[in-house]
């Protein structure tokens, strides 16, 4: 924890330090008052500041630490068998999320579900099958049907 | 979980697979191919109405009011869908309508700010790249105060801001907008300088003058009748070229002497590359539309908005003269494109 | 106020025909599922549902609309508590302890007092409307940009609330939200800011897009490290136990009162709106409790406080709807839009022009109010029934609706990356212990805040006074400053060292060392 930690405050440092450096490209000031870049540099300032009492905290709570029961959990730790349904899932959201508006609505919808009920819910195949087939359907139901979203529907609308 | 559908996993994934890319690849082709040829049921498929802006705004009723009427009056056959795609600043329905090259399905609205916020942001899309249709209304600004402001006519508050420059506020939506563009050109034509202020929405603009909170400001009229009718705010005058019929005692700025005329134009343009004779059909319909007793009363009446239709090659050469005009007036203004 | 109760009477028989009856509780129905599916709140939900009512008698329209808008409101609630997702900001709030509650297994207990909290306030809400319009206009006219910025000040005081264990950290999260709220157009220099020439940035990163991403996503990344999910006490499934027990109740009480009160002032000012009033409720709350190290661990007070608050801030905000014709947030612009669409215009004149229309409004609103709650009681365990979803399911279905609601804002299929990438950095700040909620403060009070501010000193010319000389503003300014200075103040008095201190979670050895020095 004490990595992440670190390593978190050093992103805080960092975040703020650009923000510095690009607030100084907008007018500090307006005709009267503060102007586009006042904000953005004293909010710079302050995730310098703030970074450093993170630092201090995150490298003190590894000093001061005593029994494990007193250490929050490790940043990444996952439980026995957790680590691949969630490599599967997360990798199934990403991909879901890019590939939406090239796959379309019934598609995408599809796929996510056939991989996540199968190797994330660990359903059944014919649990999968169903759930594959019948989410974009009702999916299409409420929100193209009922609601008119304009969502790209893409191939499988012969579904 | 068991391995036992080895079967499934090796012959039924990558079947799937391979049918998404190809059915990916059939549903993007298709479209946009050989010459096309108006249809004699055109609009054979449902419009799609793109406004780049918020439900509930003016360009969204402007949409949605045209899509009723040719509803209504049965100008056209087939379905006017009007959808929002707001965000970015008309940016985000602007570059969805331009990558639509050459789809005669789509339509977009325009207001000014096609022309004036290219200029001011340094956009990637400006009213070039889209195909003009038809200009149908030109909204003009008022300049308004409380009731029982001191300022009871234009000349008293020209005469207070020229003997105390920057104490006089005025409230307005967004610098490089309308509303500073129209203060611009005052403070050019009268060499007088006010204190701008910027809001977010007419709305806020509207409460803080009500409040007190500021001087003055000016307001697209369909945003303050109900203040005007209640005697809540007053006008003292409209940066038009003529009166509004709807309010003949108040003069425009030309008549005071000043040499300002700003309106904002509301119009319809298609994608990038439309089928000039579907341009010339909605062009068609859309003057039909706007010789309707139904739109003159429901919507130019009730927004106090004058019918101003051009067809598309005058509104291509006005939004041209637009233009010039527009960066003339920013450089005087000292407001240079930034990305 | 004879001539009130006799319009009121006349708007009730416009709204008590069956026709109009029929179509508030299809438009309460409606708006309620709607609210109620993760990643879909009352803004998108209004928006979707307005073109439904196209085609209808105008005052049946808004009738069913207002259905919508209240019924939304209190089907946001649904997800903030079962899954750490709020719909729209008012929300927030709710999650820090509605989430904790739901966990121990109290669901349907939160959800109860959510709709308790909402009902009273949102009926107080209405009586104020139907009494007091035009003088709360006139109150809300008061509020010029000094007022505003005073106001936000206040609003900032939750920080404490939301901070959890680490002042540090909670303070980051806030900046970075502030931060990514000044992404965009700059709307007072006509100028964009850090969207690196991107056309897209202009509008900013909408708050939905954000919400559901560090909520939502972050919230079931995090709960998928342990097979099935974070543990969560599944409620029984009886809607007798919605109903707060005597002891729950003396605790929320007073929460209610202060809540409703809290909202309606806040709602009425156009542009505050509902989360300014929610999260100020809360920080109030917890600063009177007498137990606030509960706050953020599943105190019923901390459910009770928001819900009221944006329960009569939504009931406030019609005032100037209807009174000014100006929209006080986002839902009420997508209101007004129908308003105009049907030829109505809100103003001064809206009662006098079309009291038909006004009053049959006002009084459906009272019946709006009344379906809900029973229709909320009852639905109440069907929703609490979510929990025993297999988490895997539960997990993919908000997943999916997260897309779609994301999508559906704005239709822009850009959103959707946006909202996972905000997700991932949902997911690491939940496991580093960032705040989320102060992440979603900064982002939805940093353009109130700045605005105001910069409106503020062009109007004195650059002089910052003009915050203490004018009285309200003056007034607020006190307020909030007390407001920062009271949780230490009361620490002093009581003596005893509480855990806000820059250690995580080891709040039991800086006490042992407290006592030894």
């Amino acid at each position: 924890m004490r990595v992440a930690d670190t390593v978190a405050a050093l992103c805080v440092t960092l975040t703020g330090v650009i923000t510095i450096a690009l607030s100084r490209q907008l007018p500090y000031n307006a005709k009267f008052g503060p102007g586009a870049g006042f904000l953005p540099f004293w909010l710079g300032v302050t995730l310098v500041i703030l970074s450093f009492f993170l630092l201090w905290n995150a490298l003190k709570s590894a000093r001061s630490a005593g029994s494990d029961a007193d250490q929050p959990a490790p940043f990444l730790d996952f439980q026995p068998g957790a680590l691949g349904p969630w490599l599967v899932f997360f990798i199934s959201t990403v991909a879901v999320s890019v590939l939406f508006d090239h796959l379309g609505f019934f598609l995408s919808i599809a796929l996510f579900m056939f991989v996540t009920m199968r190797w994330v819910a660990k359903q059944s195949w014919l649990a999968t099958i169903a759930l594959t087939i019948a989410t974009p359907i009702l999916l299409y139901i409420g929100f193209v049907r009922f609601l008119m979203v304009p969502f790209p529907l893409g191939p499988g609308t012969l579904f | 979980m068991t391995t036992k559908p080895s079967l499934l996993r090796n012959w039924v994934m990558p079947l799937v697979a391979l049918l998404a890319v190809g059915m990916a690849f059939t549903g993007r082709s298709g479209s946009a191919a050989g010459a096309w040829q108006l249809p004699d049921n055109y609009p054979d498929q449902p419009i799609e109405f793109v406004v780049q802006y918020a439900p509930g705004g003016g360009s969204d009723n402007f949409a949605r009011m045209i899509a009723s009427v040719m509803e209504k009056e049965g100008i056209v056959d087939g379905a006017i869908n009007v959808v929002n795609r707001e965000g970015g600043s008309g940016s985000i329905g602007q570059a969805y309508v331009a990558s639509k090259e050459g789809d005669n399905y789509t339509l977009m609205t325009m207001t000014s700010g096609l022309v004036t916020e290219p200029l001011v942001l340094d956009l990637e899309h400006n009213w070039e790249d889209f195909t003009p249709i038809a200009r149908l209304a030109a909204d003009q600004l008022l300049i308004v105060v409380k009731a029982d402001s001191s300022y009871k006519t234009i000349d008293d508050l020209m005469k207070a801001a020229k003997a105390n420059p920057d104490d006089v506020s005025w409230g307005g939506t967004g610098l490089g907008g309308e509303d500073s563009l129209l203060l611009g050109q005052l403070e050019q034509a009268s060499d007088s300088s006010f204190n701008y202020i910027s809001f977010e929405s007419g709305g806020e603009v509207q409460v803080a003058l009500l409040g007190g909170h500021i001087d003055v400001a000016s307001a697209n009229p369909n945003e303050v009748i109900g203040q005007l009718e209640a005697g809540e705010l007053v006008p003292l005058a409209v940066a038009g070229d003529k009166r509004l019929e709807q309010l003949p005692d108040v003069p425009t700025l030309q008549e005071k002497g000043f040499d300002v005329l700003y309106q904002q134009d509301r119009g319809v343009v298609g994608p990038p590359g439309m089928d000039p004779e579907v341009a010339q059909f909605w062009a068609d319909a859309l003057k039909t539309m706007s010789e309707t007793e139904t739109w003159k009363t429901e919507y130019l009446d009730k927004n106090m908005l004058n019918d101003a239709y051009l067809g598309p090659e005058d509104f291509a050469k006005h939004m041209a003269e637009q233009t010039e005009k527009t960066k003339a007036l920013l450089d005087e203004m000292g407001f240079t494109a930034e990305s | 106020m004879f001539d009130v109760l006799q319009n009121l009477a006349h708007g009730f028989s416009v709204a008590l025909t069956p026709t109009n009856l029929m179509f508030a509780f299809a438009g309460v129905m409606a708006g309620m599922i709607i609210g109620a599916l993760p990643g879909i709140g009352t803004v998108v939900g209004v928006s979707l549902l307005l073109p439904l009512t196209y085609g209808m008698d105008p005052t049946t329209a808004i009738i069913m609309l207002a259905g919508i808008y209240y019924g939304a409101q209190y089907g946001g609630t649904i997800t903030s508590v079962l899954i750490n997702m709020p719909g729209e900001s008012a929300t927030v709030a709710t999650t820090l302890d509605g989430y904790q509650m739901a966990r121990q297994g109290r669901a349907a207990k939160a959800l109860g007092i959510a709709t308790i909290g909402s009902f009273i306030a949102g009926t107080f809400g209405v009586i104020v409307v139907t009494l007091l319009s035009p003088i709360l206009a006139n109150f809300a006219l008061q509020f010029g940009p000094p007022e505003y910025f005073a106001l936000v000040l206040l609003g900032f005081t939750a920080l404490g609330a939301v901070s959890g264990n680490s002042l540090a950290k909670g303070l980051t999260s806030v900046v970075l939200g502030l931060l990514i709220s000044t992404i965009g157009l700059d709307i007072m220099s006509g100028r964009p800011r850090f969207t690196f020439g991107y056309d897209w940035l202009l509008g900013g990163f909408g708050f939905i897009v954000v919400a559901i991403g560090v909520f939502g996503i972050g919230e079931i990344l995090d709960g998928m490290m342990l097979p099935g999910g974070h543990p969560i006490i599944k409620t029984s499934l009886s809607w007798r136990n919605s109903i707060p027990s005597a002891a729950e109740w003396a605790r929320s009480r007073m929460a209610i009162v202060r809540g409703t009160l809290i909202g309606l002032i806040i709602g009425i000012l156009p542009g505050a709106g509902s989360t300014l009033a929610s999260f100020i409720a809360y920080s109030v709350e917890r600063n009177a409790s007498k137990h606030p190290e509960e706050f953020g661990k599943g105190a019923i007070e901390g459910v009770a406080a928001p819900e009221s608050a944006n329960n009569s801030a939504s009931a406030g905000a019609m005032i100037p709807l209807l009174t000014l014709g100006v929209p006080g947030s986002g839902t009420t612009a997508v209101l007004l839009g129908g308003f105009l669409l049907w030829g109505l215009r809100p103003g001064p004149l809206l009662f006098t022009q079309n009291p038909e229309f006004a009053w049959g409004l006002i009084a459906s609103m009272y019946i709006g109010n009344i379906m809900l709650v029973l229709l909320n009681i009852f639905a109440i365990p069907v929703f609490a029934s979510m929990l025993w979803i297999p988490y895997g399911i539960q997990a993919a279905f908000v997943v999916l609706f997260a897309i779609l609601g994301a999508y559906s804002l704005n239709n822009n299929p850009f959103d959707i990356v946006i909202m996972v990438a905000f997700g991932l950095l949902g997911f690491a700040m939940k496991r580093l212990d960032y705040s989320a909620a102060g992440l979603i403060l900064g982002l939805v009070l940093g353009p109130l805040a700045e605005k105001s501010l910069r409106q503020s000193l062009t109007l004195s010319h650059g002089d910052w006074s003009i915050f203490f000389t004018r009285p309200v503003s003056g007034a607020l300014m006190v307020l909030a400053l007390l407001a920062l200075l009271w949780p230490l103040a009361r620490k002093a008095l009581t003596r005893t060292p509480g855990g806000s201190g820059g250690l995580r979670r080891n709040t039991g050895e800086l006490q042992f060392a407290g006592g030894e020095e």
